[in-house]
Parts: structure tokens; C-alpha cells; sequence
């Protein structure tokens, strides 16, 4: 199984540079428009994080106890949508006619609600001294 | 994803996967929650457990299910919830709601 992912991330990678290097490629060729390929890719790279964020709720490990459980499950789903909707709109505000950092502002308001939540949950809801453990 | 849209079709495994988003919840405690038989409920968890919308862990002899929803499926449960809500199929008849954890806020 970790060959197969292993083996699944190299490919995904190698595509993504060779891909990369063909846009730069017919960039230059005058194939496309400058720059064209360098957005091609920011697209990409948000639509990407949306579907990496759609499946990351489902990323569930073993549990201690139903309430480390639910904390989990929390933070993968909030992380889950921001990502997804953080990578959607980086995709989009890259296609629209709008300085670089408008995108950057999106992905980094996303990651920073992740980030805030997760410090949250873990603080606020964290592991309790006494919590019942099921594999005890 | 033609199992999960089979999955979210039927009003009782759309009511587990609401419970099951309040906690984890054991088998027994969710069939607690309709009045069906045993069997029946065992091909409710199947249905779900087919279409990756639940998680089973098993602990000694306890099987304790939980909810794993992508973000698409999330939205999908939402939609269609709020779909039968408005068109008066969105419990199944005699349920009723999870009991909160101790020691939790939700």
C-alpha cells in the first residue's frame, strides 16, 4: 500500500513538472499567451488543494475514546471545507483579472482558519487527564 | 457514487449519519434510535459501510461506527436533508435524537 502511494505521488509529481515544463515550453514557442502558463498551473494547483480538502474528512485514524473521536472529526471536517473552498477560490480569483496577492489572500485565510481551529479544539477540547480510553 | 447517492435515499440511514455527526455511536445505540428489527438496521450499516460514508471500529466486542463524509458528500447529506425537510420525508417514523456525551460541550 505505501509503494502504490508512493509510486501514485512520484507519477502525480512527474507529471506536474513535466507539465509545467511544456507550458513554459509553449510559452515561449508563442503557442500561448505570456504568462498563460504560469496562471494554467496556479489553477491547477488550487483545484488540487479542493480535492485534496474534499477527501481529508474521510483521512480518519483509530480512535482513543468517542470525545477524541469527535474532536478528530471536527477538525478534519472544518479543515476539509476551508481547504476545499480556500483551494476553489484561489483557482477562481487566479483566473480573474486581479493582483497575485488576491489569491494568496484567499489561501492564506483559509490555512489560517485551519490553523486557529485546530489550536482551538485542541486547547479548548483537548485530551482530558482521566478521559476513559477504549483500548485500555 | 452511485452507492452513496443509494445510501442517502433512504430517510433511516440519512437519520444515522445525522446522529452519528453529533458522536460515535455504537451499533446498539443507534438502533436504539428506530423502531426497526435488528437485521433490518444491520443492512442500513451495510448500505453505509459500502458506500464509505461510516467508519467501524472495533473495540473487544463493541462496534462502534462513526461518521466519514468527504466535503461533497457532506454537501450532498445537507442538500438532500434540507430537499426532504421541505417535502416532509426527513425523519424516519419514531426516531428520536442522541443522548450528548459526558464531559462534552456539543
Amino acid at each position: 500500500m505505501i509503494h502504490r502511494n508512493l509510486a501514485i505521488s512520484l507519477g502525480f509529481a512527474g507529471a506536474y513538472i513535466g507539465g509545467a515544463f511544456a507550458l513554459k515550453a509553449a510559452e515561449r514557442a508563442g503557442f500561448i499567451p505570456h504568462g498563460a502558463g504560469g496562471q494554467a498551473l496556479q489553477v491547477f494547483n488550487g483545484l488540487t488543494l479542493a480535492v485534496y480538502g474534499n477527501f481529508l474528512p474521510k483521512r480518519l485514524g483509530n480512535f482513543r475514546n468517542p470525545a477524541s473521536a469527535m474532536r478528530m472529526e471536527q477538525v478534519l471536517r472544518v479543515s476539509g471545507w476551508a481547504f476545499m473552498l480556500g483551494g476553489l477560490g484561489f483557482a477562481v480569483t487566479s483566473l480573474l483579472p486581479v493582483p497575485f496577492t488576491v489569491p494568496i489572500a484567499v489561501l492564506s485565510a483559509a490555512t489560517a482558519y485551519v490553523l486557529g481551529y485546530s489550536a482551538w479544539a485542541f486547547m479548548e477540547h483537548g485530551p482530558r487527564k482521566g478521559e476513559p480510553r477504549l483500548d485500555a | 457514487m452511485n452507492a452513496v447517492f443509494k445510501a442517502l435515499s433512504d430517510p433511516t440511514r440519512r437519520h444515522v449519519l445525522e446522529l452519528l455527526r453529533e458522536r460515535p455511536m455504537t451499533a446498539g445505540e443507534l438502533a436504539e434510535h428506530f423502531p426497526v428489527s435488528g437485521p433490518t438496521m444491520s443492512a442500513h450499516f451495510a448500505v453505509l459501510r459500502g458506500a464509505d460514508l461510516v467508519d467501524v471500529q472495533k473495540v473487544g466486542k463493541t462496534v462502534i461506527y462513526r461518521l466519514k463524509l468527504s466535503v461533497l458528500e457532506d454537501a450532498l447529506l445537507g442538500f438532500v436533508g434540507a430537499f426532504s425537510a421541505v417535502a416532509g420525508a426527513d425523519k424516519p417514523a419514531g426516531s428520536r435524537p442522541a443522548a450528548p456525551i459526558k464531559g462534552t460541550t456539543s
